[in-house]
């Protein structure tokens, strides 16, 4: 099947490509030490789980509906960890603004 | 054998401030390796600084290896060269002409005030002030200070970050 080589080459870049960009975000986080930050690596986490599941199915390991249910579950997870992270780090910006007037408080003409 | 130390050697005093796996990966040689140069070679000064070994050529003093360390991040060195051109620049200003969100700017900051590179003052509008306290000493090392592949990578994941989550 050539469609399977196709699948297991697109798997196969789909992992290398999250794995490297989830060890980016490791190391942001590390140096940053935040809520947001840490709900982006974990929101990232899930592309990655993503090719896993992906291969666990082409290994015929999982069934194409429980396969599907996961694909879908981990959309869901993403995108609340991303509406997450957007609105903790709305929250850290006001308390900083707070306890730092003067100072990315937006009272700039 | 020496060869490979006089590289090792080279590589110190043309990058002042290159840490340990990128002096691994740019002469690409085993870690192994690499730590036993580093300790017979004796004129090499190493510093823990910000989480990462740093290794310097000597004629620099502890302030000079930290600026150095910070000057290595891009965006930092982008801060830095701004006010080099402007003088003092409210720091709003600051992070519209490098093109990032303020909590980068914020976060940079912090490392580059407690190194006494950067002051911050406030003006008469209670606004916050940025400028170098020592223009001439850091625009020396600024030449001097080049980031990694990984570091910028990294840095530029950070600013990415931060202005789409802040708006």
């Amino acid at each position: 099947m050539a469609n399977e080589w196709v699948l297991a080459v697109v798997l196969a870049l789909g992992g290398v490509g999250s794995a490297g960009i989830v060890g980016l975000a490791l190391v942001a986080l590390v140096q940053r030490r935040s809520v947001p930050y840490l709900l982006v690596t974990l929101a990232l986490v899930t592309l990655g789980a993503r090719a896993v599941v992906g291969a666990f199915s082409l290994l015929g390991m999982l069934s194409i509906p429980t396969h599907h249910t996961a694909e879908h579950l981990l959309d869901v997870l993403m995108a609340g960890l991303v509406i997450a992270a957007v609105y903790t780090a709305r929250s850290a910006r006001r308390s900083a603004a707070a306890a730092d007037r003067g100072y990315g408080g937006g009272e700039d003409d | 054998m020496t060869e490979t130390r006089d590289l090792i050697a080279a590589r110190v005093r043309a990058d002042p401030g290159v840490h340990f796996n990128e002096l691994v990966r740019a002469l690409d040689l085993a870690p192994g390796q690499v730590q036993y140069h580093l300790r017979r070679l004796e004129w090499v000064v190493a510093a823990d600084l910000y989480g990462q070994t740093h290794y310097y050529p000597p004629g620099y003093d502890a302030d000079e290896r930290r600026a150095l360390a910070l000057l290595r991040r891009e965006t930092a060195a982008d801060v830095v060269a701004v006010l080099l051109e402007a003088g003092a620049l409210p720091a709003t200003d600051v992070a519209e002409r490098v093109g990032i969100a303020r909590s980068t700017l914020s976060w940079h900051l912090d490392r580059l005030t407690e190194a006494e590179l950067v002051r911050d003052d406030r003006d008469a509008r209670n606004r916050v002030v940025l400028s170098l306290v020592d223009p001439e000493g850091t625009a020396r090392l600024l030449r001097r200070a080049e980031p990694s592949t990984p570091g910028r990578l990294v840095d530029r994941f950070t600013r990415l970050v931060d202005s789409l989550l802040a708006e």
